[in-house]
């Protein structure tokens, strides 16, 4: 196995499982040579070191956020979509119920709810409006 | 679990104007913050900026976040995105200040000498770790300092999980030769 192999298997073991194969090979790998084992030496150290680390921010820090939070406004979060359907909802909903306003008032008014009542145009009237309006150029 | 159920209920408080509730929130999550940001931006004036606006800006969003990541994951990918800008934003500036470190002598972490040993273990590393690429400094921030699973430093960073293996061990042989063991 080259060098570089046996590196990248020593490496891999620190941050992923290794397969009972690759397992074994590391073990007399690291049996067998020296220098490897003192790679995994310095690794492991150098792991410790960084886990044992931790950074801070300056005494605080909470505070200076929070006294700038105050002065920040939340964004509150339009979904367009949904607003547009809400709307249409609403509408429609106006709609239909002027409708049925209207018909309850055709109803009360004309008796009926039949296709001239609703349209408002009596076709069999044409006669009706001709004298009519004869009846009006008399009276003048 | 535990950490996760309280952290909804603070937000949940939080959401509805109770300032404490937030307080809770930048009180448990600070710390995790501070890892990623003066991990890569050293610790300076505007790691500490960079700190409160990470926690403005999910100030703002509070509405937003639906918890399909847990909170820390969360904030930690919004410490990740400002510090990467505020490093692009400091490119220039950053390279003429490591010039002049190496012109003044105090590139060489691994001289071996009485003024490295006096130094505080924290700052080596910290120095150490400015030295690094920022793509490798990001996953020893990730996976050595803040202890995230090779699979999860992998998702927080969008890459392959093979991508983090190969940054980790170019970043653990350039961490070998510049601090001192």
């Amino acid at each position: 196995m080259d060098n570089e192999r046996k590196y990248d298997l020593l490496y891999a073991s620190f941050d992923r499982k290794l397969t009972a194969g690759e397992r074994t090979l590391l073990k007399e790998l690291l049996i067998a040579d020296p220098d490897l084992r003192n790679e995994k030496q310095e690794i492991e150290e150098i792991r410790n070191r960084m886990k044992g680390t931790s950074f801070h921010f300056k005494k605080g820090f909470a505070e200076r956020v929070l006294a700038k939070v105050k002065d920040a406004v939340p964004v509150i979060e339009v979904d367009f979509s949904s607003q547009l359907i809400a709307l249409f909802k609403k509408l429609a909903l106006t709609g239909v119920a002027a409708i049925i306003i209207l018909l309850i008032a055709i109803y009360l008014t004309a008796g009926s709810l039949n296709k001239e009542t609703v349209v408002g145009v009596d076709t069999s009237s044409d006669d009706n409006l001709v004298s009519y309006l004869l009846y009006e150029d008399m009276a003048e | 679990m535990e950490q996760q159920t309280g952290d909804l209920e603070l937000l949940e408080r939080a959401r509805k104007g109770d300032a404490l509730a937030f307080a809770g929130i930048v009180k448990r999550y600070e710390q995790a913050v501070a890892n990623v940001i003066i991990g890569m931006l050293g610790n300076t004036a505007e790691a500490d900026d960079v700190g409160q606006e990470v926690f403005i800006r999910f100030y703002r969003s509070l509405n937003q976040f639906r918890g399909e990541a847990a909170l820390g994951t969360y904030l930690t990918r919004i410490a990740i995105n400002l510090s990467l800008n505020e490093l692009k934003k400091k490119k220039r500036t950053v390279s003429l200040f490591t010039q002049s470190q190496q012109d003044a002598g105090f590139d060489d972490l691994s001289d071996g000498g009485r003024e490295t040993e006096k130094r505080d273990a924290r700052e080596i590393v910290q120095e150490a770790l400015q030295k690094l690429d920022p793509k490798f400094r990001l996953v020893v921030v990730l996976r050595l300092i803040e202890g995230f699973s090779t699979k999860e430093t992998a998702k927080i960073l969008n890459v392959p999980m093979g991508t983090v293996l190969s940054r980790l061990a170019r970043a653990q042989k350039q961490l070998k030769k510049l601090i001192i063991i």
